[in-house]
């Protein structure tokens, strides 16, 4: 007996526990009650819409908290501050109407040079006491969202899936029909007759209620027709703001982005307030003295668009998905414009919409839904991995500059974080690239003068990023030799890579000879052009020499 | 699922447990052991509170009373301790919101009724939203929806049941050759062992496969 009470009583304590924490955890769905409200009205498919708005406002939710709690936040605490640096300072030819509404709504000004955007990041391996990896940081950041997204996405299909068991039977179409067309939820008699309409209808006609979703054309509202801005050409100072920088392409990617996003959900929102409320203002107030039945005829009152605003929806979290890469702060405009838009969007479909009079059927546009989401996932992260992979990043901007690859990050975290013996053979091939670079810089009118390839160390990786690196310096301070450099970067390169020949090009990798880091202030970008050209968006011309007019002062900030 | 299913035991159970689901946590101990023996000494497994019989929260069962009660304010008690005998006829229940369009309101009703005819006491109130809540298993779902659909209660959806059904739907809208249409079609389909009529096999077979069942065998209170 006493036994039984002590196996059983824990137990019992353990149940109460698991139920109430099922209360709380019900309680803790945020607009439940209106979304019940709508679906009793409008039928569970409205409502499907409002679930899938709520689904996304979470998703977000954990992108903002990645984003803002591990990329944000560590550079504005422990980050150099605004004005120290030429990457985060306004130029001076801007310093004027940084502050201006107009230019801020642009996400310019003040809005570009901080911890919004890419280029205010500062390339600094680690920062503060903490010894923050912030360039590791903002890369995993950026190659976890899209993880997280992927697992997600296809853990929600995978579970409508399972709930739908795969439903492409039509052995029971007039019994299915009979015993489960009968939406329950609805409360609202209005709903009830259209209901009964369509019941009646679909068993007239003798057919299955299979739904049709249009695919709306939304593309035209969504494109905006704002050209990328520049930053260039500022005038020599000491002071940050005059230093003159280069174009940082990640920024203007990712202030597009935001303008798109923006532009975006300011037409959903008035053509929610014209197209909806406007109307329905007008066909309420204007019925009385007007010839013919308005609520009836033309106008009339809209209907909900299920369809493309679930496609809206979709599209608009594809942008978010694009863009955080580059702007760290999409997410969290895009919780915002979520919780807006659930607010604004309940009140509106409440109040300005009626039932439809076809009614559709939920169940299986849900996994449809899903799987549209998937597609354009993967199709909005492709640009960044390809960025990622290949396009080398702005060379004074970001956190990822001076390296030729973005992903170089992880091969330098693990040769400086890792053990010892990773470090000596980096630090070897270091010391050995750097006697290769006072070598070479002899050897100049010699340039095809090859070097024996050196015998290749353990990890290319992680000896080609600090080399890479030594090179970058180095040819900064060269910009006046040009034909030789090509070829020394091939030859720099056999080291890490001996296999092919010493003067095969690797053009991607390569920035150059083994040079000495610059001691300039420099108005371009460094070293021989070959693929990618740092700081230029690929596919721009490319300037053999010095620019024009852009004389070069002495640079102190370094 | 004994406890929907109600014996007169399990319903003297349930009253008690919800009167003491109310009361302070230091008579809980005494209750888990009382209930432990009971587990233990008799066959029937009994469940430990009502709220184990119900897919619902405490909260919202204490609000369910709270709809239950407004109906009749003047009969309903407050006070569950003195196990009352409280039963609203059907004309209050169909009247509710969340019922009141629904075609097949009175089966309903009818079905979770204990007496048969429609008045509901506050466990069957209970029982009827627990099991057409989201959290009701499917199986569950499907041996209610059996029970309201067999209009005439033998066991058994003939096509008698099925025509009515379809009027329901349909508000009679329906010539009576397309009724006898669609129902000999949905006979054709559903039924397997050839008997003419739907037994709970054949229906449970047809359900289990339908899509949409579980969303729209669905109220939500």
């Amino acid at each position: 007996m006493m036994v039984i009470f002590l196996i059983c009583v824990p137990f019992q304590k353990w149940m109460k526990f698991q139920r109430d924490f099922e209360n709380f955890k019900t309680a803790c769905i945020p607009w439940e009650m209106k979304i019940k409200e709508i679906e009793s009205h409008f039928g569970s498919s409205v409502a499907s819409y409002f679930i899938f708005l709520r689904w996304m406002y979470g998703i977000n939710m954990i992108l903002f908290g990645l984003t803002f709690g591990l990329v944000m936040v560590p550079e504005a605490l422990m980050g150099k501050p605004y004005g120290s640096l030429p990457r985060k300072t306004v130029p001076r030819a801007e310093e004027a109407s940084a502050m201006n509404f107009a230019t801020l709504w642009d996400f310019s000004g003040f809005a570009q040079y901080s911890v919004l955007f890419y280029g205010y990041y500062n390339n600094q391996r680690t920062i503060g006491w903490l010894k923050f990896r912030m360039p590791l940081s903002y890369f995993l950041v950026g190659v976890g969202t899209i993880g997280y997204s992927f697992m997600i996405v296809i853990r929600t299909m995978a579970r409508n899936a399972n709930e739908d068991g795969g439903g492409d039977d039509t052995s029971f179409n007039f019994s299915w029909k009979m015993f489960t067309s009968w939406d329950y939820l609805i409360g609202n008699p209005e709903t009830a007759d259209n209901k009964f309409a369509s019941i009646t209808t679909s068993f007239k006609l003798e057919e299955e209620k299979i739904v049709k979703y249009n695919m709306s054309i939304w593309e035209a509202s969504l494109y905006n027709g704002t050209i990328p801005e520049n930053s260039t050409a500022p005038p020599i100072q000491v002071d940050p703001a005059d230093v003159p920088r280069g174009p940082c392409w990640e920024t203007m990617v990712g202030q597009e982005f935001v303008r798109l996003t923006v532009s975006d959900t300011m037409t959903t929102y008035i053509t929610i307030l014209i197209g909806d409320f406007l109307r329905a203002v007008f066909v309420r107030f204007f019925n009385y003295c007007w010839c013919w039945d308005l609520e009836y005829g033309f106008p009339s009152y809209s209907e909900f668009d299920i369809s493309g605003n679930v496609l809206g929806l979709i599209f608009n979290q594809g942008m978010i998905w694009m863009g955080s890469f580059y702007a760290p702060c999409l997410p969290a405009i895009n919780v915002f414009r979520l919780h807006t838009s659930m607010y604004l969007q309940c009140w509106a479909v409440m109040c300005c919409n009626v039932p439809q009079e076809r009614v559709f059927k939920a169940s299986r546009s849900n996994n449809f839904y899903m799987a549209m989401l998937l597609f354009i996932l993967f199709l909005s992260t492709l640009p960044a991995v390809y960025t990622i992979v290949s396009i080398p990043p702005s060379f004074d901007c970001g956190p990822f500059s001076g390296k030729t690859r973005m992903f170089e990050v992880i091969s330098e975290t693990l040769e400086h974080d890792f053990p010892s013996w990773f470090g000596k053979q980096a630090e070897e091939n270091k010391r050995r690239n750097k006697q290769k670079a006072q070598k070479s810089n002899e050897q100049e009118e010699y340039p095809f003068e090859t070097e024996p390839p050196q015998p290749k160390q353990k990890g290319g990786k992680q000896d080609e990023s600090t080399a890479n690196q030594d090179n970058k310096k180095g040819q900064a301070g060269n910009e006046a030799k040009k034909t030789g450099q090509p070829q020394e970067a091939s030859s720099s390169q056999a080291l890490q890579h001996p296999g092919p020949a010493p003067n095969g090009r690797y053009p991607p990798q390569s920035r150059g000879g083994n040079l000495p880091p610059p001691s300039i202030a420099v108005t371009r970008p460094p070293g021989p052009r070959g693929y990618g050209v740092p700081g230029y968006p690929p596919g721009n011309p490319r300037f053999p020499g010095a620019q024009p007019g852009m004389p070069r002062g002495p640079p102190t900030y370094r | 699922m004994k406890c929907v299913n109600s014996s007169s035991k399990m319903q003297m159970f349930i009253k008690s447990e919800l009167s003491q689901c109310k009361c302070s946590p230091t008579t809980e101990p005494f209750r888990m052991q009382v209930n432990a023996c009971k587990l233990f000494f008799h066959v029937q497994p009994a469940p430990l509170c009502i709220l184990d019989c119900t897919f619902f929260t405490r909260k919202e069962i204490l609000r369910l009373h709270g709809r239950y009660h407004e109906m009749a304010p003047n009969v309903v008690p407050m006070d569950y301790t003195k196990d009352p005998d409280v039963k609203l006829p059907m004309q209050l229940i169909i009247n509710m919101p969340e019922l009141k369009e629904n075609p097949f309101k009175e089966r309903i009703v009818e079905s979770f009724s204990e007496d048969g005819e429609g008045s509901l006491s506050f466990n069957d109130f209970v029982d009827m939203f627990s099991v057409l809540s989201e959290m009701a298993p499917r199986e569950l779902k499907a041996i209610y929806a059996f029970k309201i659909y067999d209009f005439n209660t033998d066991n058994f959806i003939c096509k008698s049941d099925l025509e009515k059904t379809l009027n329901k739907l349909t508000r009679e809208e329906l010539t009576a050759e397309e009724i006898t249409l669609v129902c000999e079609k949905v006979i054709e389909e559903a039924d397997m062992d050839g008997d003419g009529k739907l037994g709970f096999a054949d229906f449970e077979n047809m359900i289990s496969k339908a899509p949409d069942f579980l969303s729209t065998f669905h109220i939500r209170i």
